[in-house]
């Protein structure tokens, strides 16, 4: 049984992000996915956007979010589903991070349902991770959605540079 | 009140429905409206919902209002096999009106005589000095943003309020479209950027399309139904979905049958007269369904047009980044929400371009927005993406063009009784396509949009060319009841009463004979408010 961390969950709870059905212990279960498939889902999101100077995909629980997300659709989960199959009978569980990427970068470049697979997982994790706080504000510095007396526009000169 | 007590019907309250009450009202009339849905309680709109809130409250259960789910579950529609149409409709009192994109642009006198000069079918029977007067009424009624430019292509106004400021990436957008020699415009919104009518202005929230907290953008309820509802004259019967519009020995209306939603109880309203705004879709569904032996196809539809020449606009999306915008920092770009300038159409009829008509483009969503869908077609993944997507997050550039789909007698709706709703009513079938005019469009809309972005310097995401969005994205669905001074080949007159039934007024977007290249809700007004002007003038001459 996968263990949030206790780091993972203080981000989590920081980021107004509390994974769903989080035990009291700190352990997050996932309905959708199977503990394996969604331990490999963790390491893969977090391959996709990772962390840099603020949190990456993993800390702020993409994988959670997946999970609960993909809970009623059928033809993303079944995509990712394939897929991870697929990497475990090539044992990515056991591979070094030099092959996970090598792995990942492989059917990025393919055609076909690895490639299905890729552009899925990359397209959920995009659009989790930046709708979380520390994603949308914390990574892109996103302001709106707020309260303004005026609208101010662009304040500065900006030029286009030279006509070709 | 007794319900014999009612001078007419409306059917519907969105614009064209809330037009109609509120016009007839203030004139005296006594009015019941017919609403297929409910009120939306502003306060459960999620206008001040964060996404990551949004995911919170969904797992606590709750749920923002679902404006287009009603509609689908009790009247849904069909379309042939491979020939999908996206027809995204609302159920609810003040219908699209809640969540429109509130671009107002005023259709201009060669939007009605086009059809004229290129013998496209027929052509409005309406001319631009007929309507001016009314867009400048709507225009100081609701209120609506705008610049001082003026074309024939989009006519001017005096009633705008100030536009709002320029978001970094239209100031660059406008310069390179300038430089390729493209006019750009402010663009035109009914939101309120100053305090209007006693209503507070904008707050730049960004969050139009859920629903606006305070009404800073016009929708029927609070702009039309709150002052119709103040004479006294108005009575708005909600969960009521009209079937039939009934009909006496001599042809005319005489009342309206419908069923109550949450019972399925089946009621029939008297109906001296009836107004139809049920939205393009539903009024032509009602229409087509209203078989009686004076009107075996459908009622007022003798020339056999109602459901035929079914049109809106196709449109596609391309998007790109500026790269002087790479790397800044990130900016708060919701303004009022969508794109504050605008390309106007450009290209004459006169001119050899091997198509008709022609297009405009949209330019919503230039900036920094409230996700960053646009890496999913970046290249890559790990740190460098991660790294891209930050560096041209302030820099997105979208561009939407919307192109006039020329009306075809067989694009249309049908209701051939193959399928019922729940109440045992036929449901509309959707038989949809382009032709040989909208894909010699495609190419040229391509070629000028490339064009700008080369000349503003712009990286673009990969796009296929020619590629369109759904057919139906638009929501601008016009022609399936349409107004022309040829009885035998249009439904209504230009009063928007019906040539066969004259008690009957059609008065949403489906009496539009052409679709345009522009946003209609601005001109259903207008149309809306001339049409029942002239319905009340009718009434007081005792001839409807």
């Amino acid at each position: 049984m996968l263990k949030t961390t206790r780091r993972e969950a203080l981000v989590t709870i920081a980021a107004g992000i509390s994974a769903p059905a989080l035990h009291s212990q700190g352990t997050y279960e996932p309905t959708t996915f199977s503990m394996e498939e969604y331990e490999s889902l963790g390491t893969l999101v977090d391959m996709i956007l990772p962390a840099s100077d603020t949190p990456g995909a993993r800390e702020v629980g993409v994988h959670a979010m997946l999970d609960e997300d993909l809970a009623k659709s059928d033809e993303a989960l079944g995509i990712l589903r394939d897929g991870l199959g697929r990497l475990r009978e090539q044992g990515f569980a056991d591979m070094t991070a030099a092959q996970r990427v090598e792995a990942l970068t492989r059917y990025s470049e393919s055609t076909g349902a690895d490639r299905d697979f890729f552009e899925t997982l990359k397209g959920l994790t995009i659009d989790a991770y930046y709708s979380t706080e520390v994603g949308l504000v914390q990574e892109l510095g996103y302001q709106g959605n707020t309260y303004l007396a005026e609208f101010p526009g662009c304040t500065h000169e900006h030029e286009l540079g030279e006509a070709d | 009140m007794a319900t014999q007590d009612y001078d007419l019907v409306v059917i519907g309250s969105g614009a064209a429905g809330g037009m109609a009450a509120w016009n007839l009202t203030r004139k005296g009339a006594k009015v019941l409206m017919l609403e297929a849905g409910e009120k939306y309680e502003r306060s459960h709109f999620w206008s001040h919902v964060k996404p990551w809130e949004a995911r919170e409250r969904r797992r606590r259960g709750e749920r923002s209002p679902a404006f287009e789910s009603l509609p689908l579950r009790e009247s849904p529609y069909e379309t042939p096999a491979g020939q999908s149409f996206l027809l995204r409709r609302v159920w609810g009192v003040g219908g699209k009106t809640n969540i429109w994109g509130r671009v107002s642009l005023r259709y201009g006198d060669l939007n009605f005589t086009e059809p004229a000069i290129d013998g496209w079918e027929i052509p409005w029977p309406v001319r631009y000095r007929d309507i001016a007067p009314y867009y400048d009424n709507v225009e100081r009624l609701i209120g609506v943003c705008g610049g001082d430019d003026d074309s024939k292509f989009l006519p001017g106004s005096r009633h705008h309020l100030p536009p709002p400021n320029l978001r970094c990436g239209e100031v660059l957008l406008r310069k390179g479209a300038a430089r390729a020699g493209y006019k750009v415009v402010r663009g035109r919104r009914a939101v309120l950027t100053q305090d209007h009518n006693g209503r507070a202005k904008c707050h730049y929230c960004g969050a139009c399309g859920r629903g606006c907290d305070i009404g800073a953008f016009f929708n029927s309820p609070d702009y039309l139904l709150a002052d119709a509802f103040a004479t006294g004259n108005l009575t708005l019967r909600e969960n009521a979905i009209v079937s039939h519009i009934l009909t006496g020995d001599d042809g005319k209306a005489n009342g309206v049958r419908y069923f109550e939603r949450l019972t399925g109880e089946e009621r029939t309203e008297p109906a001296k007269r009836v107004v139809v705004a049920a939205s393009t879709v539903d009024s032509t569904r009602i229409l087509l369904n209203s078989k009686s032996s004076a009107h075996p196809n459908g009622i007022g539809n003798g020339s056999d047009v109602i459901g035929r020449y079914l049109c809106e606009q196709f449109r596609f999306h391309v998007f790109a980044f500026a790269p002087q915008l790479y790397g800044r920092p990130s900016t708060n770009d919701d303004g009022i929400s969508g794109g504050h300038i605008y390309i106007p159409r450009f290209e004459s009829p006169e001119e050899k371009r091997g198509y008709l008509r022609g297009f405009g483009i949209q330019l919503w969503g230039i900036g920094c927005g409230s996700n960053a869908q646009f890496a999913e077609r970046l290249p890559g993944f790990g740190l460098e993406l991660k790294k891209e997507v930050r560096k041209r997050y302030p820099a997105l550039i979208q561009m939407h063009p919307y192109g006039e789909v020329l009306p075809y007698r067989d694009n249309r709706i049908t209701v051939d009784g193959t399928h019922h709703d729940r109440f045992g009513v036929p449901t509309i079938r959707i038989e949809y396509k382009l032709g040989e005019n909208e894909r010699k469009m495609i190419p040229r809309m391509y070629d000028v949009v490339e064009e700008m972005l080369h000349s503003m310097k712009a990286e673009p995401l990969p796009y296929k060319r020619g590629e369109l969005d759904e057919l139906g994205s638009a929501i601008h669905e016009h022609g399936t009841c349409r107004m022309g001074d040829d009885p035998k080949k249009s439904a209504l007159n230009g009063y928007m009463q019906m040539h066969e039934v004259p008690n009957v007024f059609v008065v949403d977007g489906s009496g539009f004979p052409t679709p345009t290249e522009k946003n209609p809700t601005l001109s259903i007004l207008a149309f809306a408010w001339r049409a029942t002007d002239h319905m009340a003038e009718q009434m007081r001459l005792g001839n409807v």
